[in-house]
């Protein structure tokens, strides 16, 4: 028996299809903007890894030590193996540098019984300058989810900075532990804080609301209103407008305590929820602070989305197309080859039967819930449902119409 | 329409005065049907074992949950902890025989290599690990009151309320761990999307409990 490990994934049948074109929809969005594929090493080294994420992330990498002696940790984190990427390959002048990626992530399970190793996409926009990039991965993050048919997802955004700059006056303690209540999205916590703490006049009414600015846009003028300078929300309106004029505007809302986990980022966060679900599938933002740490003077951007989460978002639209069976039992293997490449140029999916029983090779097609079943010697396509047979070249002039009502 | 977990046992009653409090209908929910899904004009609640609830949530099956900060903390789930009720007070707090208590009142290396039953084991890991004191957890689901007595462990880690049943067990406080309340939780997705419904219930909740 092979005995699978807790919190690995393997995974296949119509799930793993649904992946498969969430994935590629993704890549494809991506590439044609310039994205380019990027696979990083499974391997990260722990020196390079340790300083860059937060007390909390640390603890869920998965450490090892590499064959030289080296400690390094199962690549935990995609982002941090881009921005290496881009360190040792490739020049100033050659950025801003685009990457898009689908691979595994391993982080040591939660509290809460998440898989060891997870599936993501994503993408990052490394060294670039000015406005435009967050409105370009955002747009087209949701042009990728609504081509793959992960319809009513919404984006939630945030800004890190705004929290920071909220925090910051404080004394350094009570800023701190206010700060990791928002992190942990404990309000008890935070407002036991608030309730106890001598804090600036001025600063209460903002800190006693950040929690509540929560919403639609108008959250952003509230933040004004409790003292957020109007600069400060500057690059969040300026993103909802643009999201907005691409027709993107009606799947946003707004957090401004909004933190994501890893802990690099510094600026405007998102997160991506999908119609059901308590969770985000996943989310992203600015990491200008990462590049620094590396060296690098710019901004950066980036997003991952869970894959798995998305094909769930997507399964059911995805299974409708059933492909076709090609039998080959009768003939020479070529031939019924060239038949199969015939249909796969018409954009037919296909699956090849080399069963010598022809009664057989129907009924596998059946229990495999295809539609249609083609004799590759005979040339003819029989329509599953009720054995009706016609020529494969009238099947192919107009295949929906023909065997399902018997009109041929 | 809002989606709210409650925990079934213990808390359920004062989880209904709560929810009458903030204005909510309630009246299906004291009937004590056998219904586990009560629909009440705009809410719907799910009733779960209180283990179960926070699950409910993070699933997305529920927007909102009641559960106890002890069965919150013991879940680990990631969810937006919105506020204390003030409602299902009590504690968590290691108890035993009084003849160990003196190990209590030293050096951690006193209480290395105790057996603590618990139904908390999470809680229970982190709270002796916080204090560099390695323990062996013995996990049960009832009845933890029994363990010192039968020799299965030399303490335990539960929920105290008044105390009686540890003194019935010869038992009594060695260490308190926390206070445990019931809470106000909702999913990241409901706490972000569904604010404009959430907020309300919160602002009232906190104004309740002012009072």
């Amino acid at each position: 028996m092979i005995r699978a490990l807790p919190g690995c994934r393997t995974v296949g049948g119509g799930r793993a299809e649904a992946m498969a074109g969430a994935r590629d929809t993704f890549l494809d969005v991506f590439r044609s903007f310039g994205y380019r594929l990027f696979f990083p090493s499974g391997l990260q080294s722990l020196e390079d890894v340790w300083p860059r994420v937060t007390p909390a992330f640390r603890r869920r990498l998965v450490t090892l030590l590499s064959p030289g002696g080296e400690p390094c940790c199962l690549r935990g984190d995609l982002t941090l193996a881009a921005v290496a990427h881009l360190v040792a390959h490739h020049e100033p002048h050659e950025r801003p540098l685009r990457l898009c990626y689908a691979d595994r992530v391993y982080r040591i399970p939660g509290d809460s019984g998440e898989p060891l190793e997870r599936f993501q996409v994503g993408a990052e926009l490394l060294g670039w300058e000015g406005h435009g990039a967050d409105a370009e991965l955002l747009a087209l993050l949701m042009r990728s989810l609504a081509r793959m048919g992960a319809t009513g997802c919404t984006a939630v955004l945030g800004d890190v900075t705004l929290v920071e700059e909220a925090l910051e006056a404080l004394p350094a303690p009570i800023g701190a532990a206010l700060g990791e209540a928002l992190r942990r999205q404990d309000l008890t916590t935070y407002q036991g804080i608030m309730a106890r703490a001598e804090l600036p006049a001025e600063r209460r009414p903002l800190l006693e609301e950040l929690p509540w600015l929560k919403g639609d846009r108008t959250v952003l003028d509230r933040a004004v209103r409790l003292g957020v300078a109007p600069s400060r929300v500057a690059p969040l309106h300026f993103l909802a407008e643009t999201l907005e004029s691409l027709e993107c505007g009606a799947d946003l809302r707004f957090d401004l305590a909004l933190f994501r986990e890893l802990g690099y980022y510094s600026g405007p966060v998102f997160e991506i929820y999908a119609p059901c679900g308590g969770r985000p599938l996943g989310g992203g933002g600015r990491y200008d602070g990462l590049l620094a740490s590396h060296g690098l003077l710019g901004q950066a951007l980036g997003v991952a989305l869970d894959l798995e989460a998305l094909a769930e978002a997507t399964l059911e639209k995805k299974e409708g197309r059933p492909g076709v069976m090609v039998w080959g039992g009768s003939g020479t293997s070529a031939h019924t080859m060239k038949v199969a490449e015939l249909l796969v140029g018409r954009g037919w999916t296909v699956e090849l039967s080399w069963i010598e029983d022809a009664t057989a090779s129907r009924s596998l097609a059946r229990i495999k819930k295809f539609r249609w079943w083609v004799d590759g010697a005979a040339e003819s396509v029989t329509f599953l449902r009720n054995s009706h047979t016609v020529p494969l070249e009238r099947w192919l002039a107009k295949p929906e119409d023909q065997g399902e009502d018997g009109s041929c | 329409m809002l989606t709210v977990a409650l925990p079934t046992g213990r808390v359920m009653e004062e989880a209904r005065t709560l929810l009458k409090n903030l204005g909510l209908p309630t009246e299906a929910l004291g009937q004590g049907g056998r219904d586990l899904v009560v629909e009440e004009g705009t809410m719907r609640y799910l009733l779960a074992k209180p283990t179960d609830v926070p699950v409910y949530v993070l699933w997305g099956a529920a927007d909102l949950a009641l559960a106890g900060s002890d069965v919150l903390r013991e879940s680990g789930a990631p969810l937006v902890e919105l506020g204390d009720t003030g409602y299902g007070r009590c504690r968590l707090a290691v108890a035993g025989p009084p003849a160990i208590s003196a190990l209590f009142s030293g050096a951690g290396n006193r209480r290395q290599g105790l057996r603590v039953a618990t139904k908390y084991p999470r809680i229970a890991e982190g709270h002796f690990s916080a204090r560099g004191t390695q323990v062996e957890i013995v996990p049960l689901h009832g009845s933890i009151e029994l363990a010192p007595r039968l020799a299965m462990a030399d303490c335990i880690l539960d929920i105290v309320q008044t105390g009686s049943t540890l003194r019935a067990n010869g038992l009594v406080v060695l260490e308190d761990v926390g206070p445990v309340s019931l809470r106000m939780v909702a999913s990241p997705r409901s706490a972000r999307l569904r604010w404009d419904l959430i907020a309300p219930l919160v602002r009232a909740m906190e104004t309740h409990r002012k009072r």
